[in-house]
């Protein structure tokens, strides 16, 4: 069995007879199909009807109406035909169209829906040739003239086609669940196209494959327009704003190339010819995205010197840093930074361009070698942004049109607010719902990421994806043990690195480690914190004093890197009772190190973590203390943690990441799907 | 004496700690006024911002001072920030403040006292939201630090606290004093008779800690094995994760038997359900103090109760104990104290002497007692 036909009907019966006569009599005996009417809902009048069709036609009754969706799905289901022939009870075939449409998708084996081109019956004119996206990502029929249609060849890409009138590969069709049953009477098909890309499918619209179709003819479309539409461009509206664009960019460039082929007036002045023809080779040259470098935006105006920011500031730098070093199809970055970052940031090629906004000024100063300040629309029209990465979220350089990542570190305003202040908690969440407007991908640290974000959001996993933050190649490949600094404490210890934020849990650390010197006595190994210094830290250090920990806790501050590398090579291990993270990037670190680690078990830490930790509920501070006493006092364990540690870092390669990073910017550039 | 009282709790419906700490002030003020003490009432405190102003403890008197309670809140927060960070004195600037709403902040120059109502926060920490725990958590580990003396509202939660800080409060030499709550109500002095519709009365906000799950379970046992079950009232507002809690209620009173949830009430209200039950239930996984129990032996009412927190040693013995893991001990129990007679009157009036023993001006005796000595040092 080639076709199977699925016809819902609900009502117009006039309609339906004429369908099924066309049927009957346009569509040739070569072609082994059958014809499935899915009845959805309808009157008794119109049941009766179709029960007195003949045999040969199979009709299915539904108890009520599904709409087209729900109806199609059925369909599909009792379906058994090769390709599914998705048709509207109001079309009426002409000769060869169906077999125009078959011939199509068995010459290109990448086909998985095929569209044909439709004429309005009450107009004579094409109501469809295929769908293209405008407004933003808002999908309208393509309307060429006849003549047009004539002079286009017989078969071209498309974005999407309708389904009044589509071929379906079945087996996909059902692998993939149909039509979504949340859309209307709307949009259905044009999410199904959408999602047959994504999976790889092309769609392809026969141009030859002419339909009559009365359009308007069903009921019930217009009343649900606006939830079909808010509910498609949820999901795809970004995506399919890019599309848009790049289209727009596409036919720009074939207009210039057109119009640079052929000389403006008979007689040109060689002066011109000459510059005629090296514009044109010049295009020639570079088809549209293919050698170019796409130019990346990296919007970094929230970094501040040190360690305010805390883990983003690593994972930035080494994605930047891996990400230029890539192999293959250059990206041209450009970073936007505060002038106080210059020293840190010299670590960028000279291929990346660095622009500084200085403090009080408005305009962007370039480390080029011209080294004049440019005004914003020179800097825009000079490295004109092809896709924006906003490692914030947020900048203040979106903007309709132009494609943007934004990476969202985590939900903290949802999982905790109590750890934020209020204004911060209503800033991060007016945020979240901008970016979640706008961004074409949604970049996070982990699955569990991506999984709270569906939860809350209901934002669709297809739209996000997740990089590693595996940073802990800046602590250098261990060499030989450095003396022990001083500044270091003289007994083993426990080494917990966190900015002092509501949710880093330090007063829980503090109680349980007062309660494991409590119970162990001398042999109780030290405990050392770093972090950004501020009012918090003030509060804990006085916490500290009067549990009488002074001796033994010491708050080192924010570190240069060499002190760093020096905690890391002597701490005896790793403790983390983080109540919240999105990655937890000294985790990586300490397997790097060789640190057995003892972390909570809550939050993205289990995925990061596996078995390679010792995990303790973060809530109870005895549950802490308890395991700091057996990670203390059993060498074995430890040992067998910094090797299961080990074994866990091969999971975690920034390359990787920072290759995964550069494939989304890319796609998002050019409305590839990756 | 310049007396610095938190009464930002008492602005919303009053349970447990906030209305410990508006019948604090009140006995705080009968007491101290013969002395010559003077008042600062605080309705917004440190992070406990109240959203409507105008609600709270109102006391009026010459030497009562109520700087914040008619203060919005934005203003109030941004003044408490500037207390914070020493910018500007502690309004009415006491000599001493009574913190009795978990919050801990910066009052120096005065001295602090801490008040530690329990640390459900950390020995049960699937009874407290996430929100609460960072809250206490960070704000005992700022009352450590800075607050001269303690408060505990009962010997458990005294102990739980020794728990997490073993020797602590003796190597640091801070004071500290048990003083717990007492019923708000006069103790009758004769327990009147019950009739065969007297309930079963349960008191609590609807939340996990509560153990509702307990009484549901033990009341069905029970009125499956007695002919004339008595009903079961539940009394308690608010409400966190309280859904599957209703949707039972709803559930067994669909299936005739009767048991009510009556919500909130209020003081009048709240007395005549006291002196028209039958008994008290008091399941809960865990107390500081226990109010309702104080509250049910004032009016003549005998009690069954977990053995577990404070609820032992405020019950002394005097109320009926069974395990909040199993509910057919609780069936039992209330089976025994529908049939016993003699049981009954007995536990009557031996609750009516031990509420006698508590009262809030021993309360208030003893935290001004533990405020002077901090002035003089």
């Amino acid at each position: 069995m080639q076709v199977s036909f699925v016809i819902p009907v609900y009502n117009q019966i006039s309609h339906t007879r004429d369908c099924l006569e066309a049927l009957t009599a346009q569509v040739s005996s070569a072609i082994a199909h059958e014809i499935i009417i899915v009845n959805d809902g309808s009157t008794v009048e119109t049941r009766d009807y179709l029960d007195a069709l003949p045999a040969s036609i199979r009709v299915e009754h539904l108890p009520a109406n599904q709409g087209f969706a729900g109806a199609t799905n059925r369909g599909a289901e009792i379906a058994q035909g090769q390709w599914l022939c998705l048709l509207n009870n109001d079309v009426a075939v002409t000769a060869g169209a169906i077999a125009e449409m078959i011939r199509i998708a068995a010459v290109h084996p990448d086909a998985g829906i095929v569209g044909n081109v439709q004429i309005s019956t009450a107009t004579e004119t094409v109501d469809h040739a295929g769908i293209r996206f405008v407004d933003g990502g808002y999908p309208v029929h393509h309307q060429p003239t006849l003549a047009e249609l004539a002079a286009a060849p017989d078969v071209v890409v498309a974005d999407a086609v309708t389904a009044a009138c589509c071929l379906v590969d079945r087996s996909w069709f059902i692998n993939t669940g149909g039509l979504d049953t949340g859309y209307q009477n709307g949009f259905e098909d044009v999410d199904l196209c959408l999602r047959a890309r994504e999976a790889g499918w092309e769609i392809y619209v026969a141009h030859r494959s002419t339909v009559r179709h009365a359009i308007s003819a069903s009921e019930g479309r217009s009343r649900f327009e606006y939830r079909n539409a808010k509910r498609f461009l949820q999901r795809w509206g970004p995506r399919t704003a890019a599309l848009e664009r790049f289209v727009e960019k596409q036919s720009a460039h074939a207009f210039r190339a057109s119009r640079i082929a052929a000389p403006r007036s008979p007689s040109e002045p060689p002066a011109v010819q000459r510059s005629r023809q090296r514009s044109r080779a010049a295009i020639a040259q570079s088809p549209l995205g293919n050698q170019q470098p796409t130019t990346v935006w990296v919007d970094l105006l929230r970094l501040e010197p040190a360690g305010a920011n805390g883990g983003i500031k690593p994972l930035v730098y080494g994605l930047l840093h891996e990400m230029e070093q890539l192999p293959g199809t250059p990206l041209r970055i450009i970073v936007l930074a505060q002038s106080g970052l210059r020293d840190e940031l010299s670590f960028l090629s000279g291929s990346s361009v660095v622009a500084w906004r200085p403090l009080a000024a408005w305009h962007i100063q370039s480390v080029d070698p011209t080294s004049q300040p440019l005004t914003q629309t020179e800097f825009e029209s000079r490295y004109a942004p092809e896709v924006l990465y906003c490692p914030f979220g947020t900048s203040e350089f979106m903007r309709p049109g132009l494609p943007v990542i934004s990476l969202l570190v985590d939900a903290l305003h949802r999982d905790l607010p109590a750890a934020l202040p209020i204004e911060e908690v209503n800033f991060r969440e007016q945020n979240f719902q901008r970016i979640i407007n706008s961004a074409t991908w949604i970049q996070t640290l982990a699955q569990h990421g991506i999984d709270r974000l569906n939860h809350y959001y209901g934002i669709h996993p297809t739209r996000c994806f997740y990089t590693y933050a595996a940073v802990h190649g800046r602590l250098g490949n261990s060499p030989a043990q450095t003396a022990r600094p001083a500044t270091l404490p003289r007994r083993p210890f426990f080494f917990y690195p966190a900015n002092f934020w509501p949710h880093k849990n330090h007063e829980v650390l503090l109680t349980a480690y007062q309660l494991y010197r409590h119970r162990v006595g001398d042999e109780a190994w030290d405990l050392l914190l770093t972090g950004h210094p501020n009012a918090r830290m003030q509060t804990l250090v006085k916490l500290s004093e009067s549990l009488g920990l002074a001796e033994h806790v010491s708050f080192a501050g924010h570190l240069d890197h060499a002190d760093f590398i020096a905690v890391w090579q002597h701490a005896g291990a790793l403790v983390f009772p983080s109540l919240h993270e999105g990655f937890g990037i000294p985790l990586v670190e300490a397997f790097h190190a060789g640190l057995p680690v003892a972390a909570s078990a809550t939050s993205v830490l289990p995925e990061v973590g596996g078995d390679a930790c010792a995990w303790f509920d973060p809530r109870d501070p005895n549950a802490v203390a308890q395991t700091l006493a057996k990670v203390a006092g059993d060498p074995g364990l430890r040992h067998d943690l910094a090797a299961k540690g080990k074994v866990r870092l091969s999971r975690f390669s920034l390359s990787f990441e920072a290759r995964r990073l550069k494939h989304f910017l890319y796609a998002a550039a050019h409305h590839l799907v990756p | 004496m310049k007396i610095g009282l938190d009464v930002a709790q008492t602005a919303a419906q009053r349970a447990g700690c906030a209305w410990y700490a508006d019948a604090l002030a009140r006995a705080m003020v009968a007491v101290g006024r013969p002395e010559g003490h003077e008042y600062v009432l605080y309705h917004q405190f440190g992070d406990w911002i109240n959203g409507e102003p105008g609600h709270g403890t109102y006391l009026t008197g010459r030497d009562i001072e109520m700087p914040l309670r008619l203060m919005l809140p934005v203003p109030a927060r941004a003044l408490w920030r500037q207390i914070e960070a020493g910018e500007v004195p502690l309004p009415g600037e006491p000599d001493v403040v009574i913190a009795s709403s978990f919050h801990a902040p910066r009052v120096a120059p005065a001295k602090l006292i801490y008040v530690v109502h329990d640390m459900v926060f950390w020995t049960h920490p699937d009874f407290a939201t996430a929100a609460t725990r960072m809250v206490c958590q960070r704000e005992l580990g700022q009352a450590i630090a800075r607050a001269s003396a303690f408060v505990f509202v009962s010997e458990a939660t005294r102990a739980d606290f020794e728990s997490f800080f073993p020797g602590w409060l003796e190597r640091n030499g801070r004071p500290y004093r048990i003083a717990g709550g007492a019923s708000r109500w006069d103790t009758v002095a004769a327990v009147s008779p019950r009739t065969t519709e007297a309930p079963w009365l349960m008191v609590g906000s609807i939340e996990p800690r509560k153990n509702h799950d307990c009484i549901l379970d033990a009341y069905e046992n029970y009125a499956a094995r007695t002919d004339a079950p008595r009903p079961l009232h539940v009394v308690g507002g608010r409400g966190w994760r309280a859904e599957s809690i209703h949707q039972r209620m709803g559930q067994i009173r669909a299936a005739g038997v009767d048991v009510r949830y009556l919500g909130y009430l209020d003081d009048r209200a709240l007395r005549a359900a006291y002196r028209s039950a039958f008994a008290l239930l008091q399941p809960s996984w865990h107390e500081g103090f226990g109010l309702p129990v104080l509250e049910a032996f004032s009016q003549g009412l005998p009690v069954i109760a977990s053995d577990v927190g404070s609820l032992p040693e405020v019950s002394a013995g005097v109320a009926l104990q069974c395990s909040p893991r199993h509910p057919g001990q609780w069936a039992d129990t209330m089976l025994l104290l529908d049939q016993d007679a003699d049981l009954y009157a007995r536990l009557a009036t031996t609750g009516i002497a031990r509420a006698g023993a508590f009262s809030w001006e021993n309360t208030a005796k003893t935290v001004l007692e533990l405020a002077k000595s901090l002035a003089v040092t």
